[in-house]
């Protein structure tokens, strides 16, 4: 087992220095990249922009830039952003806990309803609940996602006012309890992550439970089981389950990526201040170094959800001892 | 007289599991219905999508404006059936791209196998490990915003899947008697992968291609959801939604009625896609 995360955490490592060269690659040999954006139009003066150019490092080849900014990254150090003057690092740092706080439950939430659907869904293939869970499936993949939350704010925010219409919190509560804060939070919660986020990825997640499902009740041991005169819940719920839901844990954590580009079109609909939404205004400002770093969180972000799919795979498949 | 039976032929057996499925026809018939709308746009628009009538603003649906106006007074209706031109064109352009970017390298990694394959597939692996909106949205901001790179970064990134079925495919079917069969007559690898390996795996990339344009579809609106797509005077339906939203408390219709249109359109396409599986791949039939 040990060996097997090693090696795994081994893989990881050079995938991760790959991630390195491509976002800076990408942004330093684009035009219109970095280059342009730290020289700037409004310099004139030759001398100036030579000076800029050299103060950045802009002169030297590229496998020395690439290098030098590595290790500056390794120290901590991702520059500052252009438009804030303000440490990258500290920026999207202070955002990820907010992306989290939308990301997590939304997750959460639709693990828990996803799989007992999915699992009904399977069981009684074809039934009348089966196909509505199907058809409900295929509409939230087929909506936009911003769709979604627009008709939630319309309908929940605007017009009944059950929900606030956007942010992490109610501005001005005096000295709110830490229950009062919650509530507030989680009020503040159901539009963006379970609807925008959540609804999607539950519909997702559905169809992927039914099928994995479908693919175990179908095989022999499940007969074996049956045939052994054992209850069918018994069956379904230990025999089937464990092995349906393998590939279940595989594909949440191949999913980080979706989920978090979901999470930007969240946070810029109810103005959720984390990681996406500073990725979307850092774009827009062509603050390049910010944009870099963001990039660089959520890839990383990735490979760490695919790494951790893989060991609880291992953790939770008997049949796989990797030596 | 040699009675051909018709249910035998490919063409028969496909059409009989397709159509028994309703919601792969509903599917059908939702994509049909958005084509012609795309191709018919300029005959089909009751308005000119462009021209303003300061007169006629913000007007909630009428007999006259059947999904209201905008912002400018112009007939939302003929804005969206417009709109489905761009939103169809850049999802059948980069769909295109990426189909065919994917059969080329993933036959090659698949036949050959080797370096390149693994290679190929590291490659792979590095593109999906970043988040696409975020990939996107980056690329879109160096390259400038336009209908063509917007096709090129989708098309450009869109591969990989396909690239990973026809690879998976190609290994598949190399092994196979009717290849080793075409290599003892002495035909050619080139001749081999595309005459004799890529027709068996036509059906897999038939279903990539049709869930392929939802994929596009959605990704393009998001991108000009948030700004950075399709710009204005230019109209796909995620740039509609965009234009509509400063409005969207007192003047619902602007945002809605394109969001309902991508809404439709993918739904079709996915119902369609998931017919389509079910009627090629005789694997998945239980």
């Amino acid at each position: 087992m040990l060996s097997y995360i090693a090696r795994r955490i081994s893989v990881a490592i050079p995938l991760l220095l790959c991630i390195t060269f491509i976002t800076f690659a990408m942004m330093h040999l684009a035009p219109g990249g970095l280059s342009g954006v730290f020289v700037g139009a409004r310099v004139r003066r030759e001398e100036d922009r030579m000076a800029i150019i050299r103060h950045y490092g802009l002169d030297q080849p590229f496998p020395v830039r690439y290098a030098r900014w590595l290790g500056r990254m390794f120290r901590g150090d991702f520059g500052h952003s252009l438009v804030y003057r303000r440490p990258v690092l500290e920026m999207v740092v202070e955002r990820i806990p907010a992306t989290l706080q939308l990301t997590i439950p939304a997750m959460l939430v639709s693990v828990l309803v996803a799989i007992p659907i999915g699992i009904l869904s399977a069981i009684r293939q074809y039934s009348i609940a089966d196909m509505l869970s199907t058809f409900f499936a295929f509409l939230f993949v087929s909506t936009p996602s911003f769709f979604l939350g627009l008709v939630a704010i319309l309908v929940l925010s605007v017009h009944l006012g059950w929900l606030p219409i956007s942010g992490m919190s109610t501005l001005g509560l005096q000295d709110p309890s830490w229950w009062v804060a919650f509530v507030d939070r989680l009020r503040h919660l159901v539009i963006p992550a379970g609807i925008v986020l959540g609804l999607g990825f539950t519909a997702g997640l559905i169809r992927y439970v039914r099928a994995s499902m479908l693919e175990v009740i179908h095989q022999d041991y499940i007969r074996t089981a049956q045939s052994k005169g054992l209850r069918g819940y018994v069956v379904v719920w230990k025999h089937a389950l464990r092995n349906s839901l393998l590939p279940v844990v595989t594909i949440l954590g191949l999913w980080v990526p979706f989920i978090l580009s979901g999470a930007m079109i969240a946070e810029t609909i109810s103005a959720w201040p984390g990681m996406g939404r500073l990725a979307v205004s850092a774009v827009f400002a062509r603050d390049y170094p910010v944009v870099m770093a963001t990039l660089l969180m959520v890839a990383a972000m990735t490979v760490l959800g695919n790494l951790l799919a893989d060991l609880a795979y291992a953790i939770l498949d008997p049949r796989i001892r990797y030596g | 007289m040699a009675v051909i039976k018709k249910k035998s032929t490919f063409l028969a057996i496909f059409w009989r599991q397709f159509s028994r499925n309703r919601m792969a026809l509903a599917g059908g018939m939702l994509v049909v219905f958005f084509t012609v709308i795309a191709i018919l746009a300029p005959f089909l628009a009751p308005h000119d999508p462009r021209t303003p009538n300061i007169r006629n603003r913000m007007q909630p649906p009428s007999e006259e404006h059947l999904l209201g106006t905008d912002a400018l007074g112009r007939d939302m209706l003929s804005r969206t059936i417009h709109g489905a031109r761009i939103s169809l064109l850049i999802a059948v352009l980069a769909v295109a791209l990426s189909i065919t970017i994917g059969i080329l390298l993933g036959s090659l990694a698949g036949y050959y196998g080797g370096l390149f394959d693994s290679l190929l597939m590291r490659f792979v692996d590095l593109v999906l490990s970043f988040p696409t909106l975020y990939l996107l949205i980056t690329l879109v901001a160096l390259v400038g915003p336009s209908i063509f790179m917007l096709v090129l970064v989708m098309g450009g990134l869109g591969w990989t899947g396909t690239a990973r079925i026809v690879r998976a495919e190609f290994l598949r079917l190399r092994e196979q008697e009717f290849s080793e069969a075409a290599r003892a007559i002495g035909a050619g690898n080139l001749r081999i992968m595309f005459r004799h390996l890529l027709p068996n795996a036509m059906a897999p990339i038939i279903v990539a291609t049709t869930l392929g344009v939802p994929g596009v579809i959605l990704g393009e609106s998001a991108l000009s959801f948030l700004g950075l797509g399709v710009l204005p005077p230019e109209m796909s339906w995620g740039t509609l939604v965009n234009a509509g939203l400063p409005f969207f408390r007192t003047a619902w219709w602007l945002p809605i009625f394109p969001g309902l249109a991508i809404f439709l359109c993918v739904l079709g396409f996915n119902f369609l896609g998931d017919g389509l599986r079910d009627a090629l791949d005789p694997r998945l039939k239980r």
